[in-house]
């Protein structure tokens, strides 16, 4: 289960760092806020952080 | 506002697939480029979230199945066909050689994070003898899976518990052996947890002098 959830949540890391930071960069580009890209960078900041704590996750599957 | 995806190869048709906030796909055709696009009356419809990632991220993967894309950067937005015309048209020719290059490869991501053990180092040296190793166990994994890819890239820094976030290019028909080998890997290195995500489009492959970075 541990396993599953740390593919889920690094296939979304990998997802924003691949499509907020990678690619075909267009000129239209500029209109997106830097502000918006920060923003979710911030509301994805738990997940990314939590995969570094899959072991917390891990216990608390242990314990159900 | 016209939300952009990918640029392809003018086709016939376009995928099944719809875009962000459920919205028809269409065609903006420059040259011998496609901008694949939906168009959106509302601004808000195209914001950042989770769900409009993945709703791009969906169209790129649908149109990667059966021609060659360049995954455009989220944010690709223009009012107008003619902006984004006028945006293409001075760098087609790099972008026609960049679908060439890139037609019939995906990207995989591998990661190598820090697995933890059993007990708590017994030492500030301790952890760090054991942090210097599963770095040089994310290297040879890195090596290995670069050899078996055509190009590869690494993120600059390790970022938390990323002991290696690797984006590797390789061809379609290529992608099981791929995984086979980071099956193998992980095998061999229990210490360190491996995760394979894919197959992407060929974002940290595109071309920086086509893509606008340059620019």
């Amino acid at each position: 289960v541990s396993t599953d959830l740390a593919q889920h949540r690094v296939a979304l890391v990998d997802l924003v760092d691949r499509l907020l930071g990678k690619g075909v960069v267009l000129a239209g580009d500029i209109t997106l806020a830097v502000a918006d890209v920060d923003l979710v960078r911030i509301s994805l900041r738990a997940l990314i952080a939590s995969v570094g704590s899959l072991e917390e996750d891990r216990d608390r599957e242990a314990a159900r | 506002v016209i939300h952009v995806y990918a640029l392809t190869e003018p086709a016939p048709e376009l995928p099944d697939v719809q875009g962000i906030a459920n919205r028809p796909v269409a065609q903006v055709v420059v040259g011998r480029v496609a901008a694949v696009v939906s168009r959106h009356a509302n601004a808000a419809e195209v914001e950042v979230s989770e769900e409009s990632l993945w709703a791009h991220e969906a169209v790129v993967e649908a149109l990667m199945a059966d021609r060659a894309v360049l995954p455009v950067r989220f944010g690709g937005d223009f009012d107008e066909d003619e902006a984004l015309r006028a945006d293409l048209e001075p760098r087609l020719g790099e972008l026609e050689r960049d679908l060439a290059r890139l037609r019939g490869h995906v990207e995989l991501g591998v990661r190598v994070l820090v697995r933890e053990r059993a007990e708590a180092p017994a030492s500030g040296r301790d952890y760090l003898l054991g942090r210097a190793e599963a770095r040089a166990r994310a290297g040879r994994v890195h090596d290995r899976l670069a050899e078996l890819a055509v190009d590869s890239s690494v993120a600059p820094a390790a970022r938390g518990d990323f002991l290696l976030t690797g984006s590797y290019l390789v061809e379609r028909d290529g992608v099981a052996a791929f995984a086979a080998e980071v099956e193998r890997l992980a095998a061999d290195e229990p210490e360190v947890e491996l995760v394979c995500t894919g197959p992407w489009p060929p974002y940290s492959f595109v071309d920086p002098a086509a893509s606008g970075v340059a620019a």
